[in-house]
């Protein structure tokens, strides 16, 4: 009896089941399990991907909470702070005479200071237990248990000699509450006893502090007078202290240089997130393949499917919910890596920051857990929104009754000429971004994310009209099987234009890196070059009045020393922060890389009339030459006009450069810093150094003497060291590419497996087949190589003359590393060359007859 | 037949054809497949449609089994009107009233024998372990019981046409669809797999439209049906099965 | 001897809290006794003898004792008849021994120094407290044979040893007092000849004199508003090394200041029961200065009415006092003259009267410490 005659009229509306059906879910489980090896590439990728964003970030956010921490340990929450106007200390009493003149008793002393405790670095901080409650200053590390730390603080005090650090950091030195200890500063050192540990539940952010009273720190570090005088006050009570200040303070906000430090540093890890999600968007890439290869393949199993009466809803639901089985797992593993990479990573970064920007006190992984659910999601996401156009194409399966041989390859025609269109306008749309001299950080990421994918979206046309092109000239040159390898390519653009495009945006990837590091060094190298004066420097470390004269003499008087340059630098306060002023003697142009001085205007430098600027200051505060900028002199405020830009790679808050004789009037009790010597020709000049370092001995202060060629060597190593990290990105970024590469090709050969069984059915032997798809894939590698590298090279551009400029306000030189760019070339071949490898090898266990029964 | 009202059944139309007009666009230009086509099946029968290859028979199953929308004319079946569905309508439809069998089987591969014959009984709301049940019981009816565990591609051509008719009738559908269903096969297994579909047709009582290129299997249809450039033509009912 | 509570005060958990505005109810969680590594007094000098003492010497500091302080307390009135208490105290603490090596640092410290200033204005029925810490160097607070201080609050003394001057202004808190005080009786030797025995232990005593009568005149500013007051204070001076005894819960202390030209200064110690401890004494002096030790047995004191902190803490704010055949009446200037600082305590101005007939007799001070 049909079943129709019973139902009611209606019945069709509400149709009783879900459309989806568990078996479905068997079959795509099955079918997953028999092209293993496409899903494990897929999910190595996503985890690589995911792995990369996840420890990118948590090393950032880890050194970010770092560095936070540090700042808040260091300095605790102020308003104000007084400091001595030619950056040197703050006379003790100064405080005393705050407190019972003007009674501004949310005073307290700041004093730090770098020793070495068993070879270790720590910072020793300097505080005044009673002061500090006054002031009701709040830090990491001291937050908890006030009245404890008064305790241990009154404890120090009384035993005069007691310091106090953090559990962890005392315990990994064995050292024990009473445990006698020397604190070394400056080749000097003093006892010390451990009086008590600190612990709780912020104590780590102290894990690289030493803290003593104030007392016994100046004794530590070999000097009286202090850093600053923090303060909280109320801009009235600011207004009072100004007016009552002695001439040689200065009152300052408390916190502006290390907001400039941590938006520089901030910049840096943008650029390091950036190349982490260029990773994800390659995984992105490849899931799309995968995806879409299991679609495909899957067309007549679809087609019956829908032929049966299953909705296109469900299918859609089928392919998404796949990858998203796949993109979970992959996503989880991926955060897990991560976690572990992200320790690793983490190093590198604070490291980085510690060389380039602030003396972290801590530097142990603060992992933020919320990213590694980012990462994941992250993950999971663009696997599922990497699946949707696969997904959408498998719900518009034709049903099998419908099914006509392989449109695929004739739709790809059309395809990636609309592709190739919509690449043009994302170029055109990341050109318009970039335009604007100035702009965001993250509007010169979009442009180059915007570039890499339009470029991306074009490589299939390039491809095919190469392809098509060489093929026409080529007609009688080339062996038939060559020519076939390039056919094929030529037929399955739509896949083999996809791998192209993933290997050639990874290879890209290290063309751009490395052409911007080496442009960057290359830069750093030359600018050395021409601000190191002299062979030979002698500087002084302890920030004191600058190098006695009776030491130059003395130094002059070697014979191996000829001539002598100075220079000078103090702290200056100009209504732009504070900045380092330097001034040297001699020219201007034999000191200093210049970047913008006209003739005029460096005759005006030498008259003393204007003064130049370091790029990077004056990119930051949007001056230039022409414009006047203010500052605090002990006679009150002077306004002077900028008269040039120089190039300056020095991190910190800013530079400029003073003419010599604005200098000594500004301080004219203070000596030179460094001395540049020239050594007479026959001078022996690791014997010069050992004859300097002994004449310093007699001399008060703590000073430093080096041949330039180690000072060279040492910011050089500096350098590598902090773009160490860059490398290891780098690293993961191209394996990620070579997985997707791999994925893709291999997918394309194992396709076509049906199509080389019949070539060697008709004669063709295992070596021919073999030899014909490696030829295919190499094919593929060099195309890659050779667009990845103009799009290296536009990359490199972009992130030397926009991202380095709007993250760091320096310019630089544009060097090309030829052997950057034969590597990458060599590197996409390689990585083409060992995707073939698979196929070529199977070819050999396929039997041309089981080949053609298996279709 | 399970039978009381059989012969009243008989007497009703099950599937009213009005009407059809069918054009594919080729090259920009309309290339018309059915002109201007009428016809009706009555419930319980079975009818043979001949016809020479690219006359427009598969478009006619396509029409009638929803899979394509159609354009002109009016398709009725157990007084549903399909041009008034819906893709998704006439998709529901097809689940739950149409059996489809084709030349080349088209089983699920990655699915085993019992579990493609199982799959529609899901696909219609059953559960997955009784449907399971279910499929083997049908497959052990027609001797297959031991291949129930079988992918496709460790079954012969006739044993995977048998398991596609069990999954064509499984859910009892009103109408049976059978597109060359012996085209593929040799003669042995054509004969073996018509008794099946004979078989089972009669146990559900499912009006079947059976489109062949082979007299001898037309001969077994209670009716049969030609069609030739667009217009389709009935010969006498003389032959019985 | 009531003073001996510096140590605890010092090390109040509040400190860095800085707790001017709004200090913790609770329970100290820290004693500078623990932090001071308890009773060590080695290394301190120690008050076993009776000593002569010498002014205006010994109204300087008294180097290798361990614990010393400055404490003013007084009643003035405008001319319009505004009443007012105040209080002013300096009190230092060694935290270690004289001659221990110290470090070359211009801040290096053996001694920390706090003070407490409040003033009670009667009319306005309000009082305020505060308090300072800080370490003693770089010249941050100290006492030489002229002058002690605490950055700008400071008592100068010349070498007219009779005048003396008082200064300390807050701006928070908008209070000040800016007096000149003569002195009008000689110095009053506690305890026996200023030997004040805490315990039948040698060495565990300190020295203790009091200035039982400085005419005052001055600025007294509160809520940022001068006024021109005249008064009379008392200035109780004691230095000494020993800690506290382990059996005390608290104590009271009276200085009242007779309108006939006589004083009475009397300490009651609580026992952890709250009796009155047996070294419990105080002294009374006559018009021409002659004293006469008070011992607890010649003395009476009944409460008559409390008064209960925010702490819970409940203090007396009406006593009954009996001494040789007179009864008098101490009533609280106002009931809430409660010290809200690190360790919370009550002192305030109070007045005296006769107990059968309301006449008022006098002005004092009272101070109420429950440990």
């Amino acid at each position: 009896m049909s079943t129709l005659a019973t139902l009611p009229g209606n019945s069709l509306a509400k149709a009783h089941s879900r459309g989806s059906a568990r078996l479905l879910w068997r079959a795509s489980w099955r079918h997953a399990r028999q092209h293993r090896w496409q899903s494990w590439l897929s999910v190595v990728g996503i985890m690589l991907g995911v792995m990369m964003v996840v420890a990118v970030d948590l090393a950032n956010s880890s050194a970010r909470r770092a560095f936070d921490l540090s700042v808040a340990t260091l300095s605790g929450t102020l308003t104000h702070q007084i400091v001595a106007l030619d950056g040197g200390r703050v006379d003790d009493e100064l405080f005393t005479r705050l407190r019972s003149e003007l009674g501004i008793r949310a005073s307290a002393p700041g004093l730090r200071g770098e020793v070495r405790l068993q070879g270790r670095r720590f910072t020793l901080l300097g505080i005044d237990p009673l002061s500090e409650a006054a002031l009701e200053r709040r830090r990491p590390g001291f937050a908890t248990e006030a009245g404890a730390l008064l305790g241990l603080g009154l404890r120090t005090l009384a035993s005069a000699r007691g310091v106090l650090m953090q559990r962890d950091a005392a315990a990994a030195l064995q050292l024990v509450p009473g445990a006698e200890v020397s604190l070394r500063s400056e080749n000097r050192d003093t006892a010390v006893v451990l009086a008590a540990v600190l612990e709780g539940a912020d104590a780590q952010a102290l894990e690289g502090v030493i803290v003593a009273d104030i007392a016994l720190a100046q004794e530590v570090l070999g000097h009286s007078g202090l850093d600053s005088i923090d303060l909280r006050l109320n801009s009235e009570e600011a207004e009072r202290l100004r007016a009552w200040l002695p001439p040689a303070f200065i009152v300052v906000d408390a916190g502006s240089d290390t907001a400039t430090l941590q938006q520089l540093s901030q910049a840096f890890q943008i650029n390091l997130r950036a190349m982490s999600l260029l990773a994800l968007l390659v995984a992105a890439l490849l899931i799309y393949n995968t995806a879409s290869l299991s679609v495909l393949e899957r067309r007549a199993t679809l087609g019956v499917l829908r032929a049966l009466g299953v909705a296109r809803g469900t299918l859609l639901r089928l392919v998404l919910g796949e990858s998203a089985v796949l993109g979970l797992g992959a996503s989880v593993a991926g955060a897990a890596l991560g976690l572990l990479l992200g320790q690793v990573l983490v190093r590198y970064v604070t490291r980085t920051m510690d060389d380039l920007y602030f003396t972290l006190t801590v530097t142990r992984f603060l992992p933020d857990y919320r990213v590694l659910l980012e990462g994941a999601a992250l993950g999971l996401g663009l696997t599922v929104a990497a699946a949707l156009l696969p997904a959408v194409q498998a719900a518009n399966a034709a049903p099998i009754t419908l099914q006509r041989a392989l449109p695929e390859e004739y739709a790809w025609r059309r395809r990636i000429r609309f592709l190739a269109l919509l690449g043009v306008v994302l170029l055109g749309l990341g050109y318009v971004l970039l335009l604007p001299e100035r702009g965001s950080l993250v509007e010169g990421f979009v442009a180059l994310n915007c570039i890499v994918f339009g470029f991306c979206l074009i490589i299939p046309f390039l491809l095919s009209c190469a392809l098509a092109l060489v093929l026409a000239l080529t007609l009688r040159h080339l062996p038939q099987t060559l020519r076939l390898s390039l056919r094929n390519i030529q037929s399955g653009i739509g896949r083999t234009g996809l791998a192209v495009a993933a290997l050639t945006v990874a290879v890209s990837v290290t063309v751009g890196v490395g052409v911007m590091i080496g442009s960057f060094r290359h830069t750093i190298n030359v600018w050395l070059e021409q601000t190191l004066s002299g062979e030979v420097q002698l500087a002084r470390l302890d920030g004191a009045s600058g190098i006695p004269p009776e030491l130059e003499r003395a130094a002059l008087a070697l014979p191996q020393l000829r001539e002598v340059r100075r220079q000078y630098w103090q702290t200056l306060h100009t209504d732009f922060g504070t900045v380092r002023a330097l001034a040297h003697d001699g020219a201007a142009a034999d000191q200093l890389y210049l970047k913008q001085a006209a003739a005029q205007d460096l005759a005006a430098f030498a008259a003393g009339d204007v003064l130049l600027l370091a790029e990077s200051f004056a990119w930051r505060h949007e001056l230039k030459p022409g414009d006047t900028l203010r500052y605090q002199t002990r006679e009150g405020e002077q306004s002077v006009r900028v008269g040039g830009l120089y190039f300056d790679y020095t991190t910190g808050t800013g530079a400029l450069e003073l003419p010599l004789s604005r200098f000594r009037q500004l301080w004219p009790e203070q000596g030179p810093q460094r001395l540049s010597f020239t050594l007479t020709a026959l001078a022996d000049r690791a014997a010069t150094l050992e004859a300097l370092r002994t004449l310093t001995q007699n001399f008060p202060g703590a000073y430093g003497v080096a041949a330039n060629a180690e000072i060279k060597a040492l910011t050089l190593a500096i350098f590598d060291r902090t773009f160490a990290i860059t490398d290891v990105l780098r690293l993961l970024a191209i394996l990620v590419a070579f997985v997707g590469v791999l994925s893709a090709l291999t997918a394309l050969q194992l396709q076509r497996m049906r199509e080389y069984a019949l070539l060697r059915a008709s004669g063709m032997t295992v070596g021919e087949t073999a030899r014909m798809i490696l030829a295919q894939t190499v094919a593929m590698g060099v195309c890659a190589g050779l667009l990845a590298l103009p799009l290296g090279l536009w990359m490199s551009q972009v992130l030397i003359d926009v991202i380095n400029r709007r993250s760091f306000g320096w310019s630089m030189q544009h060097l090309v590393p030829w052997l950057v760019l034969g590597q990458a070339l060599v590197l996409a071949v390689i990585a083409a060359l060992l995707a073939g490898l698979y196929p070529a090898l199977r070819i050999r266990r396929l039997s041309p007859a089981l080949a053609l029964r298996e279709a | 037949m399970r039978g009381d009202t059989g012969e009243q059944h008989e007497q009703q139309a099950l599937v009213r054809v009005s009407g059809l007009g069918h054009a594919y666009a080729q090259g920009g230009q309309a290339q018309a497949v059915l002109r201007d086509l009428s016809f009706t099946l009555r419930r319980g029968e079975t009818v043979a449609l001949l016809g020479r290859s690219g006359c427009g028979k598969t478009t006619l199953l396509n029409l009638i089994s929803g899979i394509e929308a159609v354009q002109q004319g009016e398709i009725e079946i157990a007084g549903i009107r399909l041009t008034a569905l819906d893709e998704e309508a006439r998709t529901r439809f097809r689940r739950q009233h149409i059996g489809f069998i084709y030349q080349f089987f088209n089983l699920v591969p990655s699915l085993t024998a019992a579990e493609n014959v199982a799959l529609i009984l899901e696909l219609n709301g059953a559960p997955l372990q009784g449907a399971m049940e279910h499929a083997r019981e049908l497959l052990g009816d027609i001797g297959l019981g031991s291949k129930a565990d079988h992918f496709a591609a460790q079954l012969s051509g006739g044993e995977q046409q048998r398991v596609a008719i069990l999954r064509a009738v499984a859910h009892e559908p009103a109408l049976v669809l059978a597109d060359e269903p012996t085209g593929n096969l040799d003669a042995h297994s054509g004969q073996d797999m018509l008794q099946v579909l004979r078989q089972r047709l009669r146990a559900h009582g499912s009006t079947t439209l059976l489109v062949t290129h082979s007299l001898a299997v037309a001969q077994s249809a209670d009716r049969i049906l030609t069609l030739d450039e667009g217009g389709i033509h009935e010969h006498a009912g003389d032959f019985a099965w | 001897m009531r003073r001996r509570t510096c140590l605890q005060w010092l090390a109040a958990p509040c400190v860095l809290s800085a707790c001017a505005k709004a200090p913790p109810l609770a329970e100290p969680r820290l004693r500078l006794l623990d932090v001071l590594g308890g009773d060590d007094t080695a290394g301190y000098l120690r008050a076993s003898a009776p000593r002569a003492f010498s002014f205006p010497a010994d109204h300087g500091p008294h180097a290798g004792f361990r614990n010393e302080w400055w404490y003013f307390t007084g009643n003035v009135d405008t001319a319009e008849g505004r009443r007012f208490g105040y209080q002013l105290t300096f009190f230092n603490s060694a935290l270690r021994p004289p001659d221990s090596p110290g470090l070359s640092s211009a801040w290096d410290s053996p001694r920390v120094w706090m003070a407490h200033f409040a003033i009670t204005d009667a009319q306005g029925r309000t009082h305020d407290a505060v308090e300072r810490f800080t370490r003693e160097n770089p010249g941050l607070a100290g006492a030489n044979d002229g002058r002690v201080w605490l950055e700008d609050w400071e008592l100068r003394f010349g070498d007219d040893s009779r005048l003396w001057q008082l200064r300390a202004f807050d701006a928070a808190s908008g209070m000040g007092i800016d007096f000149a005080l003569r002195q009008l009786k000689p110095p009053m030797l506690q305890g026996r000849d200023g030997l004040s025995q805490k315990n039948l232990e040698p060495g565990n005593a300190s020295y203790y004199y009091s200035l039982p009568r400085l005419s005052t005149g001055g600025t007294l500013r509160i809520g940022g508003q001068d006024f021109n007051v005249r008064g009379q204070s008392w200035l109780d001076r004691e230095w000494s090394t020993s800690a506290l005894a382990p059996d005390q819960s608290g104590w009271n202390w009276f200085s009242l200041q007779f309108d006939d030209g006589q004083e009475l200064m009397y300490y009651e110690l609580l026992d952890q029961n709250g009796n009155a401890h047996p070294q419990s004494a105080g002294n009374w002096s006559s018009r021409d200065a002659q004293q006469t030790y008070i011992t607890p047995a010649e003395i009476t004191l009944t409460p008559l009415a409390t008064w209960t902190s925010p702490a819970g803490t409940v203090y007396v704010t009406c006593w009954e006092l009996a001494y040789a055949e007179r009864r008098w009446r101490v009533d609280a200037v106002l009931q809430d003259q409660w010290m809200n600082l690190s360790l919370p305590y009550w002192e305030g101005a109070v007045d005296v009267s006769d107990a059968e007939t309301n006449a008022p007799l006098g002005r004092g001070y009272v101070e109420m410490v429950r440990v």
